[in-house]
């Protein structure tokens, strides 16, 4: 989340912080519009369940609301929710991890590699069906990252973070990320050539 | 001299995707780039796993219900509220007849178990009855099991 943050209804993240520590709804309601869209984006990209991350980020909004005594306010109020996201989310995989298994369904054989080329807005329905083709075959190569790689690569293309950032984030080394993300890129090319 | 596709490090095309090469090796690659279709096929892959990973993610993300989600924090703050009063007034809740009993249950347990070292001995374990002396002397005996102490003075 970028620096630019702009939190509904025109008030400050310190002001927000602190209507939510004196425990009002407004704050509460104001948190969950301001923030719900990325946290959703970014629980969604680890879970890869609709319902899974709708789950998780309300469960992060209470969670946020009864702890918010507990943020020390030395990072934004953002990184903190990001935190708790990523960490609510890999919880919730844990938990789930012996009872779910991701559905693999067959990866239709598809012009996969001129798709990386054309892969812009057009009318032509044969088109749209070729990229509606690719990018399921794309997130069926994603389910099969690593979660630890797919994590990287949600904080890299959904939060547009720097390798600092997302090393700071994940407590890992900057090196780590950046050979995460080669990884990543690498096995989603080779995956989706393979399928073409 | 410009550089082969092997001049660079793979991970150097992601990192140029990421905006993360030093700003001259970032030029050096651009320039790199044009005259190379190999990797710029690869680098329009990579740029393309991004747009379109995010753009699924940005259609597939539910929105939250306010209503749901009010009655579920009115719930949770609800349940806290029980388990913090359970935590301090547990002793005294419901049933208290039955806490009290089991209360009195544990501290006869320990009694009986430290019956010994709480109220001294139950009765004389040794019994010194004359001890042969010339002086005025203290004895201070310790019992072998027990580890009763008896303190014997003599005066002649």
């Amino acid at each position: 989340m970028n620096k630019s943050d702009a939190i509904a209804d025109n008030i400050t993240e310190q002001d927000l912080v602190e209507r939510l520590k004196n425990g009002q709804q407004w704050a509460f309601n104001n948190l969950v519009k301001t923030y719900q869209d990325r946290l959703l984006k970014i629980a969604y990209g680890i879970t890869l369940d609709r319902e899974d991350s709708l789950e998780v980020v309300q469960d992060v909004f209470i969670s946020v609301f009864k702890n918010i005594q507990t943020f020390r306010q030395d990072a934004s109020l953002a990184t903190w929710l990001r935190k708790i996201t990523i960490n609510q989310c890999l919880n919730w995989k844990r938990k789930w991890k012996r009872r779910f298994k991701w559905s693999h369904d067959v990866i239709e054989s598809e012009n996969d590699k001129q798709l990386f080329k054309e892969n812009k807005k057009n009318n032509d329905p044969e088109m749209l069906f070729r990229e509606k083709q690719f990018e399921k075959n794309l997130m069926n190569a994603i389910k099969t990252l690593p979660e630890k790689i797919r994590l990287v690569l949600v904080l890299n293309a959904f939060e547009g973070l720097s390798y600092d950032e997302i090393a700071k984030t994940l407590n890992i080394k900057k090196g780590t990320v950046s050979s995460r993300l080669h990884f990543a890129r690498k096995s989603l090319v080779e995956l989706l050539e393979i399928n073409n | 001299m410009k550089k082969t596709c092997d001049n660079y490090a793979p991970e150097d095309m992601s990192r140029f995707v990421d905006n993360e090469l030093p700003p001259n090796l970032h030029r050096e690659f651009a320039q790199h780039l044009i005259h190379c279709p190999s990797c710029s096929r690869v680098v329009e892959q990579y740029r393309s796993i991004t747009s379109v990973f995010s753009g699924h993610a940005d259609q597939e993300v539910l929105k939250i219900d306010g209503i749901k989600l009010k009655q579920k924090l009115e719930k949770s703050l609800q349940n806290s509220e029980k388990t913090t009063f359970g935590n301090v007034f547990g002793l005294l809740g419901k049933n208290i007849y039955l806490k009290l009993a089991s209360i009195t249950a544990i501290l006869m347990i320990s009694l009986f178990a430290f019956q010994g070292s709480l109220f001294g001995p139950s009765g004389p374990s040794a019994i010194v009855k004359s001890v042969n002396t010339d002086f005025t002397s203290v004895m201070i005996i310790e019992t072998q099991k027990e580890k009763h102490t008896i303190i014997w003075f003599s005066e002649t």
